[in-house]
């Protein structure tokens, strides 16, 4: 089997975003199915540095192009119009003419690479979010008609574009039900592949709370108002360490001495879980998968999470603390305490953590859904 | 599937009057008559002012009198929304053709211009720093600001301060009085008043060769070019958002020249089958004496004559209709345009008008509604008081004068005659909306409890033009005092008011009516249903969605 496999954030590995494990995920895959893979990577200038270790970490691919992605806004017609351009790259151009049995990309905006794939060609779209709720998510508050209006438009185009596509994998489940719902049959929920393994918690560990997440405008909003409003009222004073790990850590300045900001972390988050007793995603915005939860899942942590950040996941199974933190902070605060305080909770809440992530995020439940998916395609 | 009526109405921006009550009461008649009506509103309209159940886009970035440039939209999230029955590649064929995928963004998003700098996604980390300039562009940045610079020092004003600076300790005192007398700036003029068609500049540059440009730029209205574009722009993407498309209705109740220029570019641009009925009421009078020279004329009736100009160079158009709301009005502009005009009927929200129940002994209620303006004669309004203050004071009659200033730039009578009556502070006068636009409550309250309509109105303004307020008496049944030789006066069924020439002739009438209020009163009873019959939201939706208005008769060349 031959694969033209297209990346649009540059080298994903080491990974410093959940869209790079995603496509990792894909890789290993491939990697386990032993097929040969050409590679198309969009620029990503800030991870130039990377391309010796991501290399070494494939040396299998068949071929790796890398090309430049003419400049663009944050907007999905900007971003089509990108890889509109983008596929005509002479280079890129060539690995597409030449797609063999399978092209999959990541992220629907890239679906104008399609114009120079060989019709013979199976094609399928990882979609790591309904795009048009992202392009909703970061546009000016509108008048609410106008929002209305503009987000059907999106969608209208997305659903367009899916069409384009004989699969697309999404990694919500209810966001591939959604969109099979609005007409896109072959819609198909897949689960990542999260290998993780729990990592238990040190005895003299370093943080009570760990956050961790990558530099985005969504991540950011929510660690700070989690700051606020519920680390400086109601956690500060009885000595609450908060750790921060991430490059959301480039966007944020606390000098408060409860509070660490670790910043990036090369290789792997193990150790740093292991230091840490419970783990908060106050994400209160997002579409897709929020990987950071289901990584501290499969650590083994204690996950408190906003319902943002455990969307897509079963709030029944037990293996986490949902709590509408905005609705109540002096609330979430206190059950953070008292799970703080409790220890045997929390390994009963780790275990069921652990469990869960090996159930829905494991390799057999992973490699099973892409097998579906393909086969349908 | 439903059809749609699209209101275009883009002076909405607050609670003032005309612009809410028409948008509002059209959109409800529509709905009553199983349209789908969309009231499309000036960006700047905040959001809930519109009740939920009228489906509201704040989308105009032009308002009628172009106050304020071309405002800032809401964001579409990089939307460029183009009519739905426009010519583009559906999906299932966008992969067939070469420049498939390139056609169906292009109906969809506009092309974009590159970014400085990336703004950082979400989800994704920030942007990383733009690469450091070369030297070529280093020296492209620097050089011009560096010899604008230079130019600007080697003026002759600047080089002769800078030279008398370094003298200055050199000369005598008698000597750099006269220099500095030499040098001083003079006083600025102030600026004019402001003109409320052409004055503000475009933010849409001018596309080089552009017909309409060209004429505009010939007649001195240039900077019309960006409002006839951005209204064009606006119209487009209002009816691809909205789908409305062959079938469907757009109304633009107070239009404007520029406004039919844009239409007809966008039913030239789709064609006539992929265009909804284009529907525009023209509203304001054209003053000016139409024999003059057109440099001469007022901006707004020279505006129009080059609009109405640009429009006639293609035929009249099946899906564009226009009318007036006056049957003078539908006269003035078909003789002015050479295009054919209809007659509207005016619409409002009868049933918001209480029926008045004066107790015996009461005094009466004179009553002026609307803005502040002096061409709706608000600055004769203290004479009048004064004129009845023994009335007044003895109780037999009182004053409801809504006072909200809108505009005091360009009325300056109105604001002194403002001030008078608040010196004055009589129990009798109450001044309302002082505060700004009335709800739309409390403007059907100040209607419903006038025994009287007080119209002292400008006779040359009004010559042909409507009156909101007079329509809302005659449908209430309130006696009224109207200008003479005026549309109004014309409306003025027999016997239910009476009418004026000048300021004296006003208190006279007034008096009169007060006098024989009985009377008066009956008589406007009396006619209050046939009028309502005639001017009201569902007759206009009639006029608007019914069969294409016929044609008024022209004249016929003989043979030859």
């Amino acid at each position: 089997m031959r694969v033209t496999y297209v990346y649009t954030w540059g080298y994903f590995h080491p990974a410093t975003c959940g869209a790079d494990l995603v496509a990792a995920n894909h890789l290993a895959y491939f990697r386990d199915r032993g097929w040969a893979v050409d590679c198309v990577l969009a620029r990503d200038s800030r991870k130039d540095g990377a391309e010796q270790a991501f290399r070494a970490a494939y040396p299998w691919l068949r071929s790796l192009t890398v090309a430049d992605l003419p400049p663009h806004r944050w907007a999905f017609g900007d971003l089509l119009w990108a890889y509109h351009r983008f596929a005509d790259v002479p280079a890129v151009r060539a690995v597409l003419e030449q797609t063999g049995d399978l092209f999959v990309t990541n992220y629907l905006f890239t679906a104008p690479l399609l114009r120079h794939v060989p019709k013979t060609a199976r094609r399928v779209v990882e979609t790591v979010d309904v795009l048009s709720d992202q392009f909703a998510l970061a546009a000016r508050p509108a008048p609410s008609a106008v929002a209305e209006l503009r987000a059907g438009f999106l969608l209208e185009t997305e659903l367009d574009l899916y069409r384009l596509f004989d699969a697309a994998i999404m990694i919500n489940a209810d966001e591939a039900a959604r969109v099979r719902g609005l007409g896109v049959g072959h819609a198909r929920y897949v689960p990542r592949w999260c290998p993780g393994r729990p990592t238990g918690t040190r005895d003299a560990a370093d943080f009570d709370l760990l956050f961790v997440a990558s530099n985005n405008e969504i991540n950011r909003d929510g660690i700070d108002w989690f700051y606020r409003r519920v680390y400086v009222p109601h956690l500060w004073r009885q000595g609450v360490r908060l750790g921060i790990a991430g490059g959301v850590c480039d966007g944020l300045h606390y000098t408060d001495h409860g509070v660490r900001l670790i910043g990036k972390v090369p290789g792997s988050l193990d150790p740093l879980y292991a230091r840490s007793k419970v783990v908060v995603a106050p994400i209160f915005a997002g579409t897709g998968l929020s990987i950071k939860t289901v990584e501290a899942l499969a650590a083994g942590k204690a996950l408190v999470a906003a319902p943002a950040a455990a969307r897509g996941l079963d709030p029944n199974a037990g293996a986490f603390l949902t709590l509408d933190m905005k609705a109540d902070p002096a609330g979430t605060a206190a059950a953070i305490r008292a799970l703080l305080a409790d220890p045997g909770r929390r390994a009963d809440l780790e275990a069921r953590a652990a469990a869960f992530a090996a159930r829905e995020f494991g390799w057999a439940a992973f490699t099973g859904g892409m097998d579906a998916a393909l086969r349908a395609a | 599937m439903e059809t749609k009526l699209l209101i275009v109405n883009n002076g909405l921006k607050d609670l003032r009057g005309h612009y809410f009550e028409t948008g509002i009461s059209t959109a409800a008649a529509a709905r009553a008559a199983g349209l789908r009506p969309i009231l499309a509103a000036h960006a700047t309209c905040p959001d809930g002012l519109v009740p939920p159940e009228i489906e509201c886009l704040p989308l105009c970035r032009t308002d009628h009198w172009v106050a304020g440039g071309v405002a800032t939209g809401p964001d579409l999230a990089g939307v460029r929304c183009r009519p739905a029955e426009m010519p583009r590649t559906s999906i299932d064929r966008v992969l067939d053709t070469p420049d498939g995928f390139a056609e169906y963004l292009a109906a969809r998003f506009p092309t974009p211009t590159p970014a400085p700098v990336a703004v950082p996604a979400p989800g994704r980390p920030a942007a990383a720093l733009p690469a450091k300039p070369g030297r070529a562009a280093r020296l492209k940045r620097f050089v011009p600001p560096l010899l604008w610079s230079l130019a600007r020092a080697c003026r002759p004003r600047v080089l002769a301060r800078t030279l008398f600076r370094t003298l200055k300790p050199l000369l005598p005192p008698v000597l750099t009085d006269l220099v500095k007398a030499k040098l001083r700036r003079p006083a600025p003029v102030p600026p004019p008043a402001p003109n409320p068609v052409a004055v503000v500049p475009s933010v849409v540059p001018p596309a080089a060769g552009d017909p309409l440009l060209t004429r505009l730029r010939a007649t001195g209205l240039e900077a019309e070019f960006g409002y006839v574009r951005a209204y064009e722009e606006d119209l487009e993407q209002l009816l691809g958002l909205t789908g409305v498309g062959p079938g469907d209705h757009v109304f633009i109740p107070t239009a404007h020249g520029r406004e039919l220029v844009a239409v007809r570019e966008i039913v030239e641009k789709y064609g006539a089958d992929r265009c909804p009925t284009f529907h525009l009421e023209f509203r304001h009078a054209l003053d000016g004496d139409p024999n003059g020279r057109l440099a001469d004329l007022p901006p707004y009736t020279r505006a129009h004559a080059v609009f109405f100009e640009l429009y006639r160079r293609a035929p009249e158009h099946p899906s564009v209709r226009l009318y007036t709301d006056t049957e003078e009005l539908t006269r003035v502009y078909g003789d002015f345009s050479g295009l054919s005009f209809a007659t509207l009927p005016i619409p409002f929200r009868a049933e918001l008008i209480a029926e008045r129940c004066r107790r015996p002994g009461d005094p009466l209620c004179l009553t002026f509604i609307g803005d502040v303006r002096d061409e709706k004669g608000y600055p004769w309004l203290p004479a009048l008081v004064d004129a009845l203050r023994p009335e007044a004071e003895a109780g037999r009659v009182r004053f409801a004068f809504q006072s909200t200033l809108v505009d005091q730039h360009n009325n300056p009578a109105s604001v002194a005659a403002l001030s008078r009556l608040r010196a004055a502070g009589d129990p009798f006068v109450d001044l309302v909306g002082l505060r700004g636009p009335l709800h739309p409550d409390e403007y059907y309250a100040l209607v419903s409890g006038a025994d009287v309509l007080l119209c002292p109105y400008d006779p040359v303004t009004y010559r042909c033009r409507s009156s909101g307020t007079m329509t809302e008496a005659a449908a209430a049944g309130i006696p009224t005092v109207v200008p003479a030789d005026t549309w109004l006066e014309r409306q003025q069924p027999a016997g239910t008011g009476t009418r004026f020439s000048d300021l004296s002739s006003f208190v006279a009438a007034v008096k009169d009516v007060a006098g024989r209020y009985g009377e008066y009163r009956a008589a406007a009873r009396a006619h209050r249903d046939a009028w309502r019959r005639v001017h009201n939201p569902a007759a206009l939706i009639r006029a608007l969605v019914g069969p294409a208005p016929v044609e008024p008769v022209t004249a016929v060349r003989p043979a030859a």
